[in-house]
């Protein structure tokens, strides 16, 4: 009797065991891809990101690294690119651009590295709004040579990575006081 | 005696005769009038000596009716001749009555008193939607005008035809032949959307992003869009699609609608025309520089249907206002309400009873402003709502025939039935449902339905039995249609296309004598709902009971009670007291810049209301020019200078004492359409009243007389301007009849106010507030009294308003007469002719031994014979 519930006891935890590897291993054909997000302006936007990416089919959140605007991501490029490698990318950027009406978007991880790009720092003045703060970030981040922004009017500043070859710091501040944000600082 | 002799001879020899022989009217005339009235004196522009006894004339028929009139009254001979004898006046008055009766009835014999009239822009609206169960179909304001004819669009005078009516008579049946039709196997999906007031695409988010309005949370300002300050909220597109208008905040606004501002609901454009069930959440607040504390009191906003242009883009002209609404101060109340919409309508909104603010763009924004504002939580619209399907008016024509898909393979020779794409436009978040192919009505024998069909709706239609030959020509029009190739719904809508704009519909058949129970039916019912009579009502015509007194008495209560009979209230005051013209102009915005959209509706409900009261309190002709109480929401109230009323919605009120309120005279909107939007005159005004009122118009001024330009800088008032006028002896006989009641009403402005006062745009004092709100600038300035005093052409003296009004309600029995003979003219669809009036005594007197109220008024015409002949 008590070899027998010993056994039932076993054979339980292997079939629980087995189970359990199954739902952790993955099936072979989804790979893991480290992309650039735009849309990533301010810290509660990874939040944002993951409820969007929950929405998507095919498509895994694995990782959002806030500090370099990249995230990790896990599909099968095969199904998402529609058998063609190069669509791959511009596929998933439409899925979230489409999810979260272009406040997000996909591009190629940036090839200069970090520590070659520039950084600039512009105080600016207005609301604590996110709609405010996602204005004056896509007023930078659509600039050639800006390759990642963040904005904060609680902060009161906007910062980028920007490419020194490509644009300077004064773009920047044209394109903000094109799109009616105040930039609080002394010509 | 020797002028007196040679006046008479001379008047005779000129021929005037009412009989060949000396009559005692010739002998009256010739003694006690002819010597002002000859053809040399011809005082008041009259000449007896030429005045032929011609009265088959019509105009001479008036002149000569007017002669009558005078000295029935007493009028004529003036006060200061010597009083002829009352036998010698009462014979003239009677051999003048005799002729003219004889006259009239040999000029009526045989035609019937009311002309074949059509029915007016407003019954063929409302016919079409009793009969068809549409409620809300809009197609009065796509037929031409109607005409006015002794006050009223009814009078057959007012109403002719022409290819133009008969064009538009076509569309509109095509129109309406077109929402009544099923063309899907089930009702259209019933979609349900919460809009929040920052839909997106409109004009309320900009604003409030600028300063206008702001978000609350849990009635605190949202935490998440904090309100525009030093700086405004930037780029409303990048604020929509990161969603900081769906957080479900309330939207509260401080400002007012205005040429750039018309705050809609534009998240739902209405596809399918039918019934919507709309509701809201709405409350007060002050705010004070980022706080949100109690409001001042219970504030109002409007809703209203506007119907979008073709693009999507904006609101066309006219929308029409669906009600007022309280917001109560710091608390959510919901109201609900069920409204017909056609398509592309939507709802629009604005915060009434808020003073025209500005914050948009200014320093501080809504940061540095302090003032009251109006939340709105949400508006949900649900529908189209369709308790049966196919609905009430598909199955008026179809009965219970079945829909089928309809098949080109199965059908040949047949042309399918056309139907119109379907598609949302603007900012419309609600969908119109999938295709579902081509449905259409199934007949199996469709001679026979058509007949059947026809059977049913002709009757209903026309308003009365329709002969078998008659139904037969229509089945005869769908025969032909059918062989033609026509689906048999086609064939249909051509025979009910033919139908509605038959002269069966679109006359009021009523026989040249005494009106038969059908065409009494239908007179009842256009009186009193100004549309067809109902099944209740056509079935007591068939069964030959309506014409019972009890049953006519009980029939007629039924329809005052069914609200129904609010057209009526509406469409005769419209009329009546000319309400229709209350956006005649608009007033001077300087010296009345309290003036807004919702003083001018109040003021109009006011009035319905008033009327209402007294017809469902049986109340006295008195009240019509004087009362104890008012019906007043709390716009008017404070206009008025009357404390204690609260809310939007309109209610009784007793008067204080010494209120100079009370009666129609002092109503805003009486005093608005007898003023022109800047000054007002005692001419008009006391033109209105003579008319209106007591029934005895005033004769047109002379053609070569100058109007009296009033001075608007305030320097002299109107009553001194008109003096050199009135002082004229050739004016002075017909203003001292009409002047009297505009002097008493001189105490009220063009929008109704009280003044002691005249308000200048020139040099004057300074102008206390009063009761304007403080957020409404003032310009003006006090100019000089206003003298309400007057004298009527009895010499019975008043010092202002109250005491005129005393006067005036003094003797109800012409208050009560005039009314009498304006409820006939506009039940009747004719003028009250000279051989009426003995019909109109009558009605009167019987009212009179019943009280004297109008609900009883309306009882005795109904029940008269002036009111059951053509």
């Amino acid at each position: 009797m008590k070899n027998l519930h010993h056994l039932t006891v076993a054979l339980l935890g292997s079939i629980l065991t087995l189970v359990a590897s199954a739902a952790d291993e993955k099936p072979s054909s989804l790979q893991e891809f480290r992309h650039r997000v735009t849309g990533l302006f301010q810290p509660d936007r990874t939040n944002d990101l993951q409820k969007l990416v929950a929405q998507l089919p095919d498509v895994k959140l694995v990782s959002v690294d806030f500090a370099a605007s990249e995230a990790v991501f896990s599909y099968d490029a095969a199904t998402l690119g529609g058998g063609k490698p190069e669509k791959v990318l511009e596929r998933l950027d439409n899925l979230v651009r489409t999810a979260s009406r272009a406040t997000f978007g996909i591009k190629p991880v940036c090839p200069t590295p970090h520590d070659k790009l520039t950084s600039v720092e512009i105080s600016v003045l207005g609301l604590d709004c996110k709609g405010c703060a996602l204005s004056a970030y896509e007023a930078v981040a659509k600039i050639d040579g800006v390759e990642q922004a963040t904005a904060s009017f609680r902060e009161g500043r906007v910062n980028a990575l920007i490419d020194g070859t490509k644009t300077k710091r004064e773009s920047l501040v044209e394109a903000l006081k094109k799109a009616r944000v105040e930039v609080a600082e002394k010509p | 005696m020797k002028r007196d002799l040679v006046s008479t001879l001379l008047f005779c020899s000129f021929g005037f005769a009412i009989q060949a022989a000396e009559t005692p009217a010739n002998a009256f005339l010739g003694k006690h009038c002819i010597e002002c009235h000859d053809s040399e004196t011809r005082k008041g522009n009259l000449d007896l000596s030429s005045l032929k006894p011609d009265f088959a004339d019509a105009e001479t028929f008036t002149r000569w009716m007017k002669v009558h009139d005078r000295i029935e009254s007493g009028e004529m001979p003036p006060k200061k001749q010597a009083r002829p004898p009352v036998k010698d006046t009462a014979a003239a008055v009677n051999s003048l009555r005799e002729s003219l009766l004889k006259a009239e009835r040999a000029k009526l014999a045989g035609t019937g008193r009311t002309g074949l009239r059509r029915l007016t822009r407003a019954e063929y609206e409302n016919t079409i939607r009793d009969l068809f169960d549409m409620p809300g179909i809009a197609l009065q304001g796509s037929l031409p005008s109607d005409g006015s004819a002794h006050g009223f669009d009814k009078n057959s005078d007012a109403l002719d035809i022409s290819h133009v009516n008969l064009a538009k008579y076509v569309e509109a049946a095509e129109h309406t032949l077109e929402l009544a039709v099923a063309t899907h196997p089930e009702a259209p999906t019933v979609q349900k959307r919460r809009i929040s007031l920052m839909n997106r695409g409109g004009f309320v988010a900009h604003i409030v992003m600028n300063g206008d309005g702001v978000l609350l949370k849990d009635k605190q300002p949202d935490p998440d869009f904090p309100p525009a300050g030093e700086q405004g909220h930037n780029d409303q597109g990048a604020h929509e699609r990161i969603g900081s208008f769906e957080s479900g905040s309330s939207v509260g606004l401080f400002r007012h609608e205005d040429e750039s501002v018309s705050p809609y609901f534009m998240e739902h454009v209405t596809i399918y025309p039918g019934r919507y069930r709309v509701r809201t959440s709405l409350w007060s607040f002050q705010w004070d520089k980022g706080r949100v504390l109690p409001a001042r009191g219970t504030e109002a906003a409007r809703l209203s249907v506007v119907q979008l242009t073709g693009d999507g883009r904006g609101g066309q002209h006219p929308s029409y206002v669906l009600g007022y609404y309280d917001a109560p101060s710091l608390e959510s109340k919901e109201h609900e309400l069920v409204t017909w919409l056609n398509h592309n309508e939507i709802i629009g909104y604005n915060v009434a009873s808020l003073a025209p603010v500005f914050n948009y763009n200014r320093k501080g924004r809504a940061m540095a402003f302090t003032g009251p504002g109006i939340a709105c939580d949400w508006l949900d619209i649900e529908g189209p709502l369709n308790d049966v399907w196919p609905p009430v008016a598909h199955k008026v024509l179809f009965g219970e025939l079945p829909l089928a898909e309809f098949k080109t393979a199965e059908n040949p020779g047949v042309t399918p039935p056309a139907r119109k794409k379907v598609r949302q436009i603007g900012a419309g978040m609600n969908r119109p449902d999938p295709d579902k192919g081509l449905w259409t009505v199934r007949s199996e024998k469709p001679l026979a339905d058509a007949d059947r069909l026809l059977a049913s709706f002709l009757p209903k239609a026309f308003r009365r039995p329709v002969a078998t030959d008659v139904r037969q020509s229509y089945v005869a029009k769908v025969k032909e249609r059918l062989n033609g190739g026509d689906s048999f719904e086609f064939a249909m809508r051509w025979a009910y296309r033919s139908a509605l704009c038959s002269p069966d519909f679109l006359y009021h058949v009523e026989p040249a004598a005494k009106l038969d129970d059908f065409a009494l039916a239908s007179r009842l019912s256009y009186f009193f709902w100004n549309s067809m009579p109902d099944s209740h009502l056509t079935g007591l015509a068939s069964s030959g009971k309506l014409r019972s007194l009890a049953t006519l008495r009980a029939e007629v209560e039924l329809m005052l009670q069914d609200k129904k009979s609010q057209r009526f209230v509406e469409d005769f005051l419209g009329q009546w007291l000319k309400l229709r013209a209350i956006a005649a102009n608009d007033p001077d915005k300087k010296l009345y810049p309290e003036f807004s959209p919702y003083l001018q509706d109040s003021m109009v409900a006011e009035t319905r209301a008033y009327f209402r009261e007294l017809l469902d309190k049986n109340l006295d002709a008195r009240h019509l020019v004087r009362s104890d109480f008012a019906m007043l929401n709390e716009k008017l109230a404070k206009h008025y200078g009357i404390a204690g009323v609260v809310g939007s919605q309109i209610r009784r009120v007793p008067l204080p004492p010494d209120c100079p309120r009370g009666g129609f005279l002092t109503q805003g909107a009486i005093l608005k359409v007898t003023a022109n939007g800047t000054t007002t005159s005692p001419v008009p005004r006391g033109a209105f009243v003579m008319d209106r009122i007591f029934g005895r118009p005033p004769e047109p001024p002379p053609a070569n007389v100058a109007a009296v330009e009033p001075d608007v800088r305030g320097a002299t008032t109107i009553r001194e301007l008109l003096d050199k006028h009135r002082n004229n002896a050739t004016c002075a006989g017909c203003h001292a009849k009409i002047d009297p009641p505009g002097f008493a009403l001189e105490s009220f402005d063009v929008i109704g106010g009280f003044r002691t006062r005249y308000r200048s745009i020139g040099d004057g004092e300074p102008a206390p507030r009063g009761g304007i709100d403080p957020f409404i600038g003032i310009k003006f300035t006090l100019g000089p009294n206003v003298d309400a005093s007057g004298a009527l052409p009895d010499g019975r003296t008043f010092g202002g308003v109250r005491e005129f009004q005393a006067l005036a309600s003094a003797d109800a029995e012409p208050l009560l007469k005039n009314l009498a003979r304006q409820l006939a003219v506009y039940a009747t669809g004719r003028e009250v002719s000279f051989g009426d009036r003995d019909q109109i005594a009558a009605i009167v007197a019987a009212t009179q031994k019943q009280g004297g109220g109008l609900r009883m008024l309306i009882h005795e015409l109904a029940r008269s014979q002036l009111f059951q002949t053509r």
